[in-house]
């Protein structure tokens, strides 16, 4: 019983926390001289240190994603969404927590996702799909696929700084489509795409789903949350407020949303 | 398989395993740092022997004819091509090497691979630079000083590997400084010129007053410079200590600057 629970296991997350620290967020970089004083007045420092402000951008935050499951996230601007998605892809450690992942994970964190402008469509494709984790025979199979896929064949030899953010948007989707990974992350990078690709990527994103591949996306669009996600997770500050039922779990945030403010969230979607 | 993700693990282990099954993230970061470097421009990788060609004119003219510098009995500009190509090769290998995390910020924040390889891929790269470069010296050398090949010339990849790995240390530190802090693409300017000036490049290391000759010992680029000198040209003559040296001290710092970056390397998505 045990084993075959965890056989369908795709990613688990336990007590996943992730701090920011006031100067990483909001000033970003130190100076060499701050970096010297604190080193060499340690006691000076300690004062400023108390009023360093730690941010919690995840706390506490466990839930499991089985093979085939599609899990929408949900949550405001700035509630830990993107953080997730970084610690989930390794882009950055966490704080706290462990994060266990069965097989191969593929994301796209954002609309560019890592192309490189000065290079063509297929040096991009050559260039992301193997950082995304494809053997070089993979991406010689796939690439007439992906190219066709994205609709971008009239453009293959435009350096992709002349891309629109949308065609960049279909050529990332398109890779990490056909990558087929056992789990799937999608920042909100297809909200940038046309009507029609959405369509058409909504549609591939249950193709691959009912091949086992287990996909977490992010959309602010609560239509699409209910009727393509088998399952929700609601973030409030970094804290995980809901994991459950997809239709329960819209409900639940749209309820947040305009017990809180004015504005109804489903007036946006 | 089963991957875990933990605080204080490293993202990105480099073990052989690793680097291997990520070889062709690597190999696409060595071809993009070619596709782009000479993309857009008239003259393409003629550049890469160009460089160092022109600025051994200009020394020329300001050394060898107007200061009359002497250097042993080796033509004034074979001398100073020689230093020329091998010190272009490391200054645009720690110019662009250093600042190419944050250059690549986006990279950084979206995609996941070990971060090593961006700077490893400008040092690979322009080897292919170094290869141009001393092909334009065989050549020029060719019709000012011919030398037919010794044995002693299979000597020479050693060497190049030798300053490979004083540059990737080197290059390394820097990247992880530059992430760490802004300020350092200021200095990187004024490091490399500073730098230049106290590297026997475009005068001999004979020149060097002896309270100073220490300067030369710890640098593997002076050595590697001279050396290459040596085994091409036969002068100046080395002691094999001094070699010897300047190989410790190239893997002291390659072992320095890797755990340097090591320290660094989970900040980066957070910090660039």
């Amino acid at each position: 019983m045990l084993m075959l629970c965890n056989m369908s296991l795709v990613i688990k997350v336990t007590n996943l926390e992730k701090k920011y620290t006031k100067y990483n967020r909001a000033v970003r970089q130190e100076t060499i001289r701050e970096y010297l004083i604190k080193k060499l007045f340690p006691f000076a420092s300690r004062n400023e240190k108390s009023t360093e402000e730690e941010f919690w951008a995840l706390r506490n935050v466990s839930f499991s994603v089985s093979r085939g499951e599609i899990l929408g996230v949900l949550g405001n601007n700035g509630a830990g969404k993107t953080t997730l998605f970084r610690v989930l892809s390794r882009v950055t450690e966490p704080s706290s927590g462990r994060v266990e992942i069965y097989g191969r994970l593929g994301s796209l964190l954002g609309a560019a996702s890592g192309f490189q402008g000065d290079l063509n469509a297929k040096e991009n494709i050559y260039l992301n799909a193997a950082i995304m984790g494809m053997t070089r025979s993979e991406i010689n199979r796939s690439i007439d696929a992906i190219i066709e896929f994205a609709e971008v064949g009239d453009f293959l030899d435009m350096p992709l700084k002349h891309y629109s953010s949308g065609m960049q948007v279909r050529l990332g989707f398109s890779i990490a489509a056909k990558l087929l990974p056992e789990a799937l992350i999608l920042d909100e990078t297809l909200a940038v795409a046309d009507i029609g690709f959405q369509e058409k990527a909504l549609e591939k994103i249950k193709e691959i789903s009912r091949a086992n591949c287990s996909i977490l996306f992010v959309s602010h669009n609560m239509q699409t949350v209910r009727s393509l996600c088998t399952k929700v997770l609601v973030l409030q500050h970094g804290q995980l407020v809901f994991f459950g039922d997809s239709v329960e779990g819209v409900q639940k945030y749209v309820d947040f949303n305009q017990g809180k403010k004015e504005v109804s969230v489903t007036e946006y979607s | 398989m089963v991957q875990i993700i933990e605080a204080g693990q490293f993202l990105w282990p480099l073990t052989p395993r690793i680097v291997w099954n990520s070889r062709e993230i690597l190999w696409r970061f060595f071809l993009r740092e070619l596709q782009i470097r000479y993309r857009q421009t008239v003259l393409g990788f003629v550049w890469a022997g160009l460089q160092p060609a022109l600025a051994m004119v200009i020394f020329l003219v300001v050394f060898g004819q107007v200061a009359h510098f002497s250097t042993t009995e080796l033509p004034y500009s074979v001398f100073a091509l020689t230093g020329l190509v091998i010190w272009n090769y490391f200054s645009n290998c720690v110019q662009h090497g250093s600042t190419s995390l944050v250059e690549n910020a986006e990279l950084v924040r979206q995609t996941c691979f070990p971060r090593a390889f961006l700077p490893f891929a400008v040092i690979t790269s322009k080897l292919i630079d170094l290869a141009v470069g001393f092909v334009v010296l065989f050549t020029w050398s060719f019709f000012i000083y011919p030398t037919s090949p010794k044995l002693e010339w299979i000597l020479l990849p050693f060497l190049i590997f030798v300053g490979v790995i004083f540059t990737t240390g080197l290059t390394l530190f820097f990247s992880a400084v530059c992430v760490r802090f802004r300020d350092m693409r200021h200095v990187l300017p004024f490091f490399t010129q500073v730098y230049f000036f106290a590297t026997p490049i475009v005068y001999s290391s004979s020149l060097i007053h002896p309270k100073f000759t220490w300067t030369t010992m710890v640098n593997p680029l002076a050595i590697w410079i001279d050396a290459t000198r040596y085994i091409i040209y036969g002068a100046p003559v080395l002691n094999p200590q001094v070699c010897l040296a300047a190989t410790v001290n190239a893997i002291l710092i390659f072992i320095l600057g890797s755990i340097y970056f090591r320290r660094v390397e989970p900040l980066c998505a957070d910090v660039v």
